[in-house]
């Protein structure tokens, strides 16, 4: 039945029963699971649509508030979407033989990578067992000595010739400290100087000259032999290459047939086994370092392992314990944690790197699934947000280092080749993050054109109370909690309603009912009981309300000494009972708070107070002015609004924000003007509008509670109550006490519809109806109101008539 | 009644060293004989050949840098200045040995003919050590492979039953136990002598089975070719009266290409410990 505007509530309207006898279980134990979320078909179908359409560009974001289930819903969907799927690619890095600052990336089958790594490990430990072994071969030993026996004896015979040449013109081929010689011998010995001297001078030209053209001989074999060495070295290097490929080639063909069908590996393969070749000294063992220190010993080793690590594997992402394709939640999202990072390590005291070193991010490992991110947290890492742009938007993953991205750092660093993305993005976040990144970015749109839109709170029906059973009883199972019976249930789906504000609703938020049946699961084993019902629900509840209630508590405790000063009882003009809803942390609480208005003669405004010293946030503003506006229209639309009025929330020390009081005000307003008293039983909340329509507020269950329990812990008197609007009324689900009290008769639930039927419920008189000749009925409250703005209108043009005849004289006087 | 304990053996290495080299990788090979349990004195001598010091005084002589191949005239200040230089490396490196060994050392210039003075030394020296003349031979290295890769043999050529015992331990020693390295020329005039020969060799190496070579003709020639034919690192030789004439000595100091160790009397132990100094 419908509620009438003025006429208190009955108590069946104050609350809306979940019967349990309409339950069709006894206990949630024989329920099935649910691993959806109850009433989200929006949301679902848009996170379904996201995950199926493969076109770029539709990634999703999940918004709505928090302890809705959105994390568990979209894990269990996503896991249960990429079981299906194919396991995607593995991928490693592997060394640039062309250009070592760039690694390459393999794309390989699943499950391979691990494989191939290892296989390649065991042929470059094939090859470094192989190839000293080909080196140190007598065969080997006998070609290599072979050619520079050939060398040698070049050389040999050359200064052999040399020296015969000199022997048969009777010069000796002498070795100097840092030379050679000619020297003219004489019967054997080295000819004097006087000797030569008494030689006769053809002679001597002959020594001469024959020194002469030796030395040139002489030079132009010594300048040959680089020439020599240089073939001889060619001639080495031929046969080595020929050694070590003989030795490597077997192992590496191997691998190249077992990887013929991917057919990079298969180029890789070929470009180490010719790196191989190429470098074959890599594998020869440097000598063994007896009597090095230790230190030394362990560069030298720290040396070869380096010069070989650029044959080994470097396994990006391995996929060997996949089952379908990846979800990712990444906890972290920095940019590192995304991208994935190349870490350096310290040599010689300087920062070297390397492929094997490239680290890979969240991004690669869901490469081919899906990734799970929370918005709020990828938007609190420096560059987290650019980076996963980039890297969607691009549609390739390349790891760099952040320091390079910002351009701070100039060490040695590397540019691995890109790997291809194909991936969803899942975001998660708060409305406000959605529509402010809708706002300000204009690449968001662009990338996440899905918003999978939880919402708060969910129709109130057999089949969603049925699915939140079997929610609960999912998570009782998971958890090991005792079953809920029927009444506890019911009465988690009472709480639930209360908890959306609204008795036609329940709730989205999973985690308040969950928490609750966690302390009933507690409060069930201190009862000693097997199941949780309607008593231990409540009583967690309770608890709950008495953990967090301490200010309410001893705000309330003020009140009832009167330090906060509220009346519950008698008549004041111009104060009236408003109702103003506090939050702190999840507790809601209201708090009655007296609103004062003094009028005067003025220039139609209204001043609020709270605004004028700016503790008054602009809705509450927008409310105050609403009423100067309405009362112009209603009472003089033929004359100024003359007066001036100014409210204040009286003991009010903190901001004030929202028009729900805007109602209380305009009563207030109206019994200053009409100087008619305001019932103090009574409190009043609402907003209004400028033609006097009471509009819905919010909190209006904890508004109600507020003003009971101070009018309860004085005493009921039988005559207090509480006005709502009445398009509230279908919020209501009070608590058992206020029921109780007005099902007693010692209080009431007033709903209200426009001013005049809170003015007659306040003054206890007629509001009035406006008759066709503009005038109210008399006695009316709106006869008073309208007659008290007249009366100041006419004051006002008294009083300005008055001043203009002054101004007038004055004037004259100074014109004469 | 306790006998006296033998008397310490002293045995005396003389390392002979000429103006065309440091004689720092010569000393290297040395090392290995140096560790033995035996008191050693070691002694170096640095050769200015006669002929060279002759030269030098020749105001025409001109000499080709090894270096750059440049012509330039060798006047005796500055070739006195460069003998100079050498003896004082060759001295260090000797003092430097001595006192990494914990050994007896000394160091004397001698001038006169390398021949000579081998000759002589020999019949003295339990062991004298040298080099042949080098080449200007360019470095001929793999460019790939380490020097050390290489096993160089060391050739030990055996003629005389008493020298060539002398010179397989000493031997040994310098394979630092690697008997591997260690080919053995024979040489010997007739089968019964051959055959004693190999009965020493069987003899001093029960175990390891040695790589022998069997000269086709006796002679410092055959030998000297023999042992060029390998990568050889060293040659050891026991002294005989023929080796130490002037055309065999020459002929190992101009034809071969690798150290020579002139072995007249050693014996030292089958152990290879080092002695703690």
């Amino acid at each position: 039945m419908a509620p009438t505007p003025g006429k208190p509530l009955p108590f069946q309207a104050l609350y809306q029963r979940c019967d349990p006898d309409l339950l069709t279980f006894e206990t949630t134990e024989s329920l099935e699971e649910f691993s959806g979320t109850p009433g989200q078909h929006r949301a679902v179908e848009a996170i379904q649509f996201a995950t199926e359409i493969e076109v770029d560009g539709y990634n999703v974001f999940v918004l709505g508030p928090p302890g809705t289930g959105r994390h568990t819903f979209v894990r269990d969907f996503l896991n249960r979407k990429a079981s299906g799927k194919d396991i995607p690619s593995e991928w490693c890095y592997v060394y640039n033989f062309d250009d070592p600052r760039k690694p390459k990336a393999l794309r390989l089958p699943p499950g391979t990578g691990r494989k191939f790594a290892a296989d390649v490990e065991n042929a470059i430990q094939d090859a470094q067992t192989a190839i000293p072994a080909a080196f140190e071969s007598e065969d080997f030993q006998l070609q290599h000595e072979s050619i520079e026996q050939e060398f040698k004896e070049l050389q040999e015979n050359a200064f052999k010739e040399i020296e015969k040449a000199a022997e048969e013109r009777g010069i000796n081929v002498l070795q100097t400290p840092t030379g050679i010689a000619f020297i003219p011998m004489r019967d054997g010995e080295v000819i004097k100087p006087e000797e030569f001297d008494s030689l006769p001078k053809e002679q001597q030209e002959k020594i001469h000259a024959d020194i002469q053209k030796l030395t040139t001989q002489l030079q132009h074999v010594m300048r040959s032999a680089p020439k020599h060495a240089r073939k001889m070295r060619q001639e080495f290097r031929k046969l080595e290459h020929d050694v070590a490929g003989l030795a490597v080639t077997g192992p590496v063909d191997e691998l190249k047939h077992k990887y013929q069908h991917i057919p990079e590996v298969v180029e890789h393969l070929e470009r180490m086994l010719a790196d191989i070749i190429d470098n074959v000294g890599i594998f020869l063992a440097s000598p063994d370092g007896s009597g090095l220190p230790a230190k030394m010993k362990e560069i030298l080793r720290s040396k070869e392992s380096s010069a070989l690590r650029r044959y080994s594997i470097s396994v990006l992402v391995d996929r060997s314990d996949c089952e379908g394709a990846p979800v990712v939640f990444a906890d972290k999202p920095s940019f590192t944690e995304l991208i994935g990072k190349i870490e350096h390590e310290t040599e010689f005291g300087t920062l070297v790197t390397n492929f094997s070193l490239i680290r890979p991010g969240a991004l690669h490992r869901a490469n081919g699934g899906y990734l799970v991110l929370d918005a709020a947290k990828v938007l609190s890492y420096p560059l987290a947000w650019d980076g996963l742009k980039r890297a969607i938007k691009s549609g390739e993953l390349q790891v760099r280092s952040i320091g390079d991205d910002i351009g701070i750092l100039s060490t040695v660093s590397l540019e691995p080749q890109p790997i291809p993305l194909d991936l969803k993005v899942v975001l998660i976040g708060e409305r406000l993050h959605y529509y402010l990144l809708g706002l300000y970015d204009p690449e968001f749109s662009e990338l996440f054109k899905i918003a999978a839109d939880f919402e708060d709170r969910i129709e109130r029906s057999n089949q969603n109370v049925e699915q939140h059973a079997r929610l609960l009883a999912t998570v009782i199972r998971q958890e090991n909690l005792r079953h809920l019976d029927r009444g506890g249930v019911a009465r988690l789906m009472e709480e639930s309603a209360r908890h959306a504000g609204d008795s036609e609703r329940l709730s989205t938020d999973i985690r308040h009912a969950t928490d609750l049946v966690r302390e009933a699961h507690y409060w069930a084993g201190q009862n000693g009981k097997n199941t949780i019902g309607a008593g231990e629900i409540q009583q967690a509840i309770d608890c709950r309300i008495r953990r967090a209630s301490r200010y309410r508590d001893r705000m309330q405790e003020e009140m009832l000494r009167d330090t906060f000063v509220v009346e519950t009882s008698g008549a004041r003009v111009g104060q009236v009972n408003g109702l103003a809803v506090m939050q702190l942390g999840e507790f809601m609480f209201a708090r009655p708070q007296r609103i004062t208005a003094t009028v005067s003669i003025g220039s139609g405004r209204v001043i609020d107070i709270e605004r004028e010293v700016e503790l008054g946030g602009p809705l509450h503003s927008k409310g105050v002015l609403i009423l100067a506006g309405y009362l112009g229209s209603r009472f003089v639309t033929d004359k100024p609004l003359s007066m001036s009025a100014s409210l204040v929330f009286e003991q009010s020390y903190g901001g004030v924000e929202g028009d729900s009081a805007s109602a209380a005000e305009l009563c207030v307003l109206a019994s200053a003007l009409a100087r008619i008293p305001i019932k103090q039983s009574l409190a009043v909340t609402g907003s209004v509008d400028q033609h006097g329509m009471i509009q819905a507020i919010g909190g209006v269950n904890e508004k109600i509670e507020g003003f009971f329990d101070i009018c309860n812990k004085r005493g009921l008197s039988g005559d207090q109550g509480v006005l709502i609007p009445v398009s509230n009324v279908k919020h209501l689900m009070l608590r058992r006490d206020v029921i109780e009290a007005v099902e007693a008769g010692q209080f009431h639930v007033y709903p209200v519809k426009h001013i005049d039927h809170c003015l007659e419920l306040l003054t206890g008189l007629k509001a009035g109806e406006r008759c066709a000749d503009g005038e109210f009925p008399n006695g009316s409250v709106n006869q008073k109101v309208r007659e008290r703005l007249l009366d100041f209108a006419e004051k006002l043009r008294e009083f300005g008539g008055a001043r203009m005849a002054q101004e007038e004289d004055s004037d004259v006087g100074k014109a004469s | 009644m306790l006998g006296k304990p033998p008397e310490p053996v002293t045995r005396r290495i003389v390392v002979i060293l000429g103006p065309s080299g440091s004689g720092q990788p010569l000393l290297n090979l040395l090392q290995p004989l140096l560790d033995e349990d035996t008191e050693i004195d070691l002694q170096g001598i640095f050769v200015e050949e006669d002929e060279l010091q002759q030269a030098a005084a020749l105001p025409f002589v001109n000499e080709v840098c090894r270096l750059t191949l440049s012509v330039r005239e060798i006047h005796s200040p500055q070739f006195a200045r460069a003998v100079a230089l050498r003896t004082r490396t060759a001295r260090n490196a000797i003092e430097e040995l001595a006192r990494r060994m914990g050994i007896p050392h000394s160091f004397q210039n001698v001038r006169g003919s390398t021949v000579s003075l081998l000759r002589e030394t020999a019949r003295q020296a339990d062991i004298t050590v040298f080099e042949p003349r080098k080449l200007f031979v360019a470095t001929s290295v793999s460019p790939t492979l380490k020097r050390d890769r290489f096993q160089r043999r060391i050739v030990v050529a055996i003629d005389d039953l008493a020298t060539g015992a002398m010179a397989l331990v000493a031997a040994r020693l310098l394979a630092k136990g690697e008997m591997s390295r260690v080919s053995i020329l024979l040489s010997a005039a007739n089968p019964a002598r051959q055959a004693a020969l190999e009965k020493l060799i069987d003899d001093l190496l029960p175990t390891t089975p040695a790589n022998v070579v069997f000269l086709s003709a006796p002679g410092v020639n055959h030998m000297i070719a023999a042992a060029r034919a390998g990568n050889t690192a060293m040659l050891v030789l026991g002294t005989s009266e023929e080796l130490l004439k002037s055309e065999s000595l020459s002929l190992l100091l101009g034809q071969l290409r690798c150290p020579v160790f002139l072995v007249r009397r050693w014996d030292g132990t089958t152990d290879n410990k080092a002695k703690l100094r």
